[in-house]
């Protein structure tokens, strides 16, 4: 994704809230969304793993984002959506205050992130947007997958077996 | 994809289909080198692979398999008793069709190294034969002829005269393009009572076509007094016709009889002259359906395929229409266990809603038996590799084979070859006396058996591979063990216990390793394979008697039967399979050991109790057993009894995964979609245990 060097090229993010932030993203790997339902718990996961949904059959892993990046849990409300991210035919769900709207973004309004003192773990912003006078900070979805272990899953697992 | 490469990979799909045919064909054959319907059989597999071999250009294969079959024709046709040698040389063969495959497919420019010397073997084997061989080709010819005199029903005389007919009409100069037909007609005895008589026939023929002559079968009319005006007897009836109408034009007239009592062909005019060559019946007639000699092999298969017509379905196309039966099935649960749909008092509604859900389940079942495939073809593969082994071992076998017709999930067969060979090769390998001296000092007969068996036992199919070999010696396994640092000693184990030990990673008791197993891939790889498909194996040895191991699987891969509890809110599915027994203990047999966790006495055993809410930390009020309910389960370590708070009911589920995402929780092992669109996690029982006892310590 590189957004810099090419002069006006449009890309389209879904951007939504997180408390008072607007993060986007890439709506390429946006698979839907829906309304929050009823997350099935999963024991022993990590406080962030809200649990499993039921869509349409499927079982799908839901990621509480508030709560992966280190935000304070917030009661749901009628906005409350999940954000279902598909990445190498994995599909998880994010927890979302409220989704805005799908945004073009020119090139050329992208930037490199900044190295924040906030509370947001960095690593996940692959760029800023600036557009008038908003912000939006665009996650790179994939950096998110693979630090929680969301895909490549196998390997830790086999190299889990053989530790044994 | 190209239309050409579907084709091939078409070809190379069928060429896989028939070696593996071929392969387990030729094993039989070995067994009983006198049935020659086998060796037919064989012939027409190498047959159809020579044409399509040849066809994509595989020439090297072409070739081989061209020789090959020679041979075979050549005993199918003598019925000559095979030596030895030369049924080792055709097994060797098709093991050398199985490689030069491999290489066509991947463009190797190298030959596989029995190539030329097999080639050899069998251009000398056909050397030898070629002499006598020309008197057999001379009675094949007229064997030929009257066959299709026999086709049609006539006599040569009559054929004789069509053909003779057909010449004549051949050389009078035909004008405007005309072309020749002959039409044979082989009517029903009905056909009447149709609607359709000979001469309808010939009038509307005639309307289109020029120069008819036509032959009549009468040989079957009966004397005045039988007969009957309403039944055809005339039932082969030969046209020909010069016309200039197209082909289609000439089919419309009959395109009301059934398909099989007519059939036309073009005769092409040959060139001149004609009379100079031989009145052979079959040459002049330019056939455009198939030739004769091809027919003749090809009519055995084509009746077979009408007996049992078959279709092949992309396995991702089952599963997709299983995962949507899946969801059929939720939806209808849904439907029936809605509390307002039920509270409709509408009888014809309450029907609807039974009959759907009687669909349903049928839906279902059928989906389901389309997975499931006889374990036979499997069992054969197994044959191959029993001879194989036998044959590098030097050990003289037996090979009993049992329950091939059960069914189970095509996906579960794919991933069980691998280890059902790996313990195949294990029993004759390590599981067998090593020579026959050794057999016959502990009384047992020279040659060892081995027994390979697929039954149903309670729910699940059971996969066992017997010998009655050496059996496993216990103390060499425990001793084993300790010195692997596997186990310490101290431990306390059954006899089963031990038996498993010898599928832990990194253990081997064979003393010498040999070229079949001990490369460092042991049996633990197997028990992952078969834990994989929720499997589990068992072992049972009495030493000097012999081994068995047991692959207890599930009926399918993808529904469960399950028993639903609650613990702390959440409702769980236990696989009803490990379930014991279900109670509420009376308070005076639960007891606590401080420091050792609670256990439950029942009937003289002390079942360690294991709470849900521990387990996953669950913040729960703490009640007491004697309040819940106690599921009493059967696990890899013994008897466990898992504490929830109520029963909830029992369901058939399907399993779904919860994605990769949670695929390290070992407690569970899946999820599967209620009724009501909630999500019951399924517990792996078997994973309990470890966590009780890193607890207690």
């Amino acid at each position: 994704m590189e957004h810099s060097k090419t002069q006006s090229r449009r890309e389209r993010y879904l951007t939504f809230f997180l408390g008072e932030e607007q993060y986007g993203i890439a709506i390429d790997r946006i698979k839907e969304i829906i309304a929050i339902m009823k997350v099935t718990n999963v024991p022993k996961t990590p406080e962030y793993m809200r649990g499993v949904i039921n869509l349409r059959g499927s079982i799908i892993p839901v990621v509480d984002t508030r709560l992966r990046f280190g935000m304070e849990p917030k009661n749901e409300d009628m906005h409350t959506a999940i954000v279902i991210v598909e990445v190498e035919k994995v599909n998880i769900g994010f927890i979302v205050d409220r989704v805005e709207e799908v945004a073009s973004i020119d090139s050329a309004n992208l930037s490199e992130p900044p190295k924040f003192g906030s509370h947001v773990d960095s690593d996940f912003i692959c760029s800023i947007a600036q557009i008038d006078e908003k912000v939006i900070m665009i996650l790179d979805v994939l950096k998110l997958f693979e630090a929680d272990e969301l895909i490549g899953i196998e390997q830790i697992q086999q190299t889990h077996i053989q530790g044994e | 994809m190209t239309k050409q490469e579907q084709v091939k990979a078409i070809f190379i799909e069928e060429a896989g289909e028939i070696i593996e045919k071929l392969d387990i064909n030729i094993l039989r054959f070995e067994e009983n080198s006198t049935d020659f319907d086998l060796l037919n059989e064989i012939f027409r597999g190498v047959h159809t692979l020579k044409g399509n071999a040849n066809a994509f250009g595989f020439t090297r294969l072409g070739e081989f398999v061209h020789h090959f079959e020679d041979v075979l024709d050549h005993y199918r046709n003598t019925h000559e008793v095979i030596e030895p040698e030369h049924l080792e040389l055709f097994v060797g063969s098709v093991d050398v069709i199985k490689e030069v495959m491999e290489c066509e497919l991947d463009a190797l420019p190298n030959l596989p190294t029995g190539y030329a010397e097999c080639l050899d073997k069998i251009k000398a084997l056909m050397y030898s034969k070629k002499s006598p061989q020309n008197s057999i080709q001379i009675s094949e010819e007229p064997m030929q002829l009257n066959d299709l005199a026999s086709e049609f029903g006539f006599d040569d005389s009559s054929d004789n005269m069509i053909v003779q007919c057909i010449q004549k009409l051949q050389t009078t100069p035909n004008a405007d393009g005309a072309c020749l037909y002959r039409i044979d007609l082989t009517l029903d005895e009905d056909c009447y009572k149709r609607g359709f008589d000979h001469l309808l026939f010939l009038k509307l023929l005639g309307e289109r076509a020029l120069a008819i002559e036509s032959f009549f079968d009468m040989q079957n009319i009966p004397p005045l007094d039988e007969f009957k005006h309403d039944e055809n007897t005339i039932k082969n009836v030969v046209i020909l016709v010069l016309t200039v109408s197209s082909y289609d034009d000439i089919a419309e007239n009959f395109e009301y009889l059934f398909d099989h009592e007519y059939r036309i062909h073009e005769i092409v005019p040959i060139a001149l002259p004609v009379m100079e060559q031989p009145i052979e019946p079959s040459s002049p007639i330019s056939v455009t359906p198939q030739k004769e000699e091809k027919n003749e092999t090809n009519t055995p298969s084509s009746t077979v395929i009408s007996a049992k017509s078959t279709i092949r379905i992309d396995t991702f196309k089952l599963d997709e229409l299983f995962d949507s039966v899946g969801e059929l099935v939720i939806a209808q649960n849904f439907i029936a266990q809605n509390n307002k749909i039920r509270s409709i008092e509408d009888e014809s509604i309450n029907r609807t809603i039974e009959t759907l859900s009687k669909i349903t389940k049928r839906i279902q079942d059928r989906v389901m038996s389309l997975r499931m495939v006889a374990i036979r073809d499997t069992f054969d593969k197994m044959k191959r590799v029993v001879r194989d082994t036998s044959k590098k071992t030097g050990k003289e076998l037996h090979l009993h084979v049992l329950g091939e017709e059960t069914e189970i999930d095509k996906t579960m067969i794919d991933s069980l070859s691998d280890p059902l060979i790996h313990i195949i090769r294990n029993a004759i390998d390590h599981g067998l006396e090593a020579n026959a001296a050794e057999r016959l000092s502990v009384g047992k007969k020279e040659e060892g058996n081995i027994t390979l068996r697929a039954y149903h036992k309670s729910g699940s199919i059971v996969i066992s591979v017997s010998d009655d070999g050496r059996g496993i010696n216990k103390e060499k396994v425990f001793k084993k063990a300790i010195e692997r640092g596997i186990i310490t000693g101290d431990e306390n184990l059954t006899d089963s216990q031990i038996f498993g030990l010898i599928m832990q990673p990194g253990f081997s008791t064979a003393d010498a390793i040999s070229d079949l197993s001990g490369r460092g891939v042991g049996l633990d790889v197997v028990k992952t394979s078969i834990e994989k498909l929720r499997g589990k194996i068992e072992i049972d040895s009495k030493e000097g008697e012999g081994t068995t191991f047991s692959m207890v699987l599930p009926l399918t891969l993808a529904i469960i039967d399950g028993m639903l509890v609650q613990a702390a809110g959440e409702i769980y599915i236990i696989p009803t399979l490990s379930v014991v027994e279900s109670f509420r203990p009376e308070r005076d047999i639960v007891h606590v050991v401080k420091g050792q966790g609670e256990f439950v006495s029942l009937r003289g055993q002390h079942i360690p109790v294991i709470r849900l809410s521990d387990v996953f930390e669950l913040t729960t009020d703490r009640i007491e057993p004697w309040e819940g309910i106690l599921v009493c389960v059967e696990t890899e370590a013994g008897r466990i009894a898992v504490m929830v708070d109520e029963l909830v009911g029992r369901q058939q589920v399907v399993i779904k995964p919860l994605g990769k995402a949670l695929a390290k929780q070992r407690e569970i092992s899946g999820g599967a979609i209620l009724g009501s669109g909630d999500i019951a996690l399924i517990l792996n029982v078997d994973e309990l245990r470890p966590m009780i006892e890193a607890v207690h310590g």
